[in-house]
């Protein structure tokens, strides 16, 4: 299947294509929105319920975003990738603050459902990291690909799960296509995707442009779900292959470009 | 109110040298990114909103700003504070064309949020905004001011250990915290940082505490 999909490309992955859930651990997802509608195929949030961190279903349909951006990432998904059903799991919001423990939580929400894709456009910090990278390794024996951002802002480290070997790690750079990729060798973060002044779905039904890490992240998550539309048996390791196999095809395209 | 919100919730008091050299950062960033207003917002944890605390660019802005408050759970500072990631934000439009095509819209038309972090916990949040048409903030312009909030991190975070020196006893640390478990971690430097800025909400802190833990025992009876 690897040998059939290398040297196609991409964003020409249109036709044929089964649907893929992509679980977008986020901020929750304003599934009512025009571009996200009947595109939800699943919503959770993590809440703190007797003392424990916990997920609770909630119905589709609902506009389950606190901050916008979660569904800013799952419209970049939807866009790109006709095929992608979004599986919206909420760790970030007002009672959640972004603690690492919701993400981890929401994680587990994402192994459990076995969406193929998984969307980390958030970082959780070191104290979290030995967790995470358990529940990222349980992906990548599951067949899942965990898409993961840098830090914006980088100090300590890259961010977490980003600078784990069982996930795509994504840069941002601006680029002319959302479907242009860089490959970078010998450093954590792998990949390079468009990021800057992305138009987004914003909550209540509007648009705006979104600029950092977050939002290259989706446009790769959308490029692994439409490689899976299409050849549904592709182990993450094969993800990736094709994925620096398409970053490769980029690159020389631009530089007969600029030839 | 606008000096009162830093003494209350970072200890750094009026007109001191942590107060100046926070101001000059902002300043410093707002001329760097090419922003004409920036402020800092504190972090009240007991509230669970963001709190103006300093303005700087707008006399006017800074009168209206000072000591607004800012629920956690909302906007771009809201979510700064929440990722623990600089974010940058624009207005929203009913097309997407618009969007793209930076249409005309009122109020801020670029705003970078970076949080400032002290350990483990986020202490504030500082903001660059500019009202120029048209006008929106790179990721370069996003990590320049992600770094300056992170040395204003450590102005915040060096106060908190003057302090502590200064009250004679041992050095006590967030980084002492950031050492526990995550969640006793993180209860242990808010609490921290509630009897240093608020030594009157810790009575009201330890009955919260009393009651959650009588809550708990009940619901397990």
């Amino acid at each position: 299947m690897l040998r059939e999909a290398l040297g196609r490309r991409i964003d020409e992955l249109t036709t044929g294509l089964g649907a893929v859930e992509v679980a977008v651990i986020d901020s929750g997802v304003d599934a009512s929105h025009p571009d996200l509608r009947g595109r939800v195929s699943g919503a959770f949030r993590i809440d703190c319920v007797q003392g424990k961190l916990r997920p609770i279903e909630l119905p589709v349909g609902d506009n389950n975003d606190g901050f916008g951006h979660g569904t800013a990432v799952a419209s970049i998904v939807t866009r790109m990738a006709p095929c992608a059903r979004i599986v919206d799991v909420r760790v970030l919001g007002a009672t959640q603050s972004g603690a690492g423990a919701a993400l981890i939580e929401g994680m587990r929400v994402a192994l459990a459902r076995r969406c193929p894709v998984v969307n980390m456009s958030l970082a959780a910090t070191a104290p979290y990291s030995q967790s995470l990278m358990a529940l990222c390794d349980a992906a990548y024996r599951q067949g899942q690909v965990v898409v993961a951002s840098k830090r914006n802002m980088p100090l300590a480290d890259n961010g977490y799960p980003a600078e784990f070997s069982s996930c795509v790690a994504v840069d941002c750079a601006r680029f002319a296509s959302p479907y242009e990729l860089r490959y970078r060798a010998g450093v954590p973060i792998e990949f390079v995707a468009h990021g800057e002044d992305v138009p987004v779905a914003a909550p209540g039904g509007g648009y705006t442009t979104k600029t950092g890490t977050s939002f290259a992240t989706p446009a790769v998550s959308a490029m692994c779900a439409l490689l899976l539309g299409t050849f549904p048996g592709l182990r993450p390791f094969e993800i990736k292959s094709l994925l620096r196999d398409a970053a490769g095809a980029c690159e020389r395209a631009a530089a007969s470009r600029d030839a | 109110m606008t000096n009162t919100a830093l003494s209350t919730y970072l200890s750094i008091a009026p007109q001191s040298p942590e107060e100046a050299v926070l101001r000059l950062l902002i300043e410093l960033g707002i001329q760097v990114v090419g922003a004409e207003e920036g402020s800092l917002l504190v972090l009240d944890e007991l509230a669970g909103d963001l709190v103006f605390a300093m303005t700087v660019g707008s006399k006017t802005s800074e009168r209206a700003l000072a000591g607004q408050r800012v629920p956690l759970g909302q906007g771009i500072t809201g979510l700064a504070a929440a990722t623990r990631e600089v974010q940058l934000g624009a207005p929203t439009f009913s097309q997407v064309q618009q969007a793209l095509e930076r249409g005309a819209s009122e109020g801020p038309q670029s705003v970078i949020a970076a949080p400032m972090v002290v350990g483990e916990s986020v202490v504030g949040v500082i903001t660059a905004v500019t009202f120029a048409q048209g006008k929106r903030f790179g990721s370069r312009e996003a990590e320049l001011y992600g770094k300056l909030a992170a040395v204003a991190g450590v102005v915040v975070q060096q106060r908190h250990r003057l302090n502590a020196l200064q009250r004679g006893g041992e050095e006590t640390t967030l980084q002492d915290a950031s050492a526990l478990p995550p969640l006793e971690a993180s209860i242990v430097s808010s609490v921290m940082r509630i009897a240093e800025a608020r030594p009157d909400a810790l009575v009201l802190v330890a009955h919260l505490m009393e009651t959650v833990e009588g809550l708990c025992v009940g619901g397990a009876a």
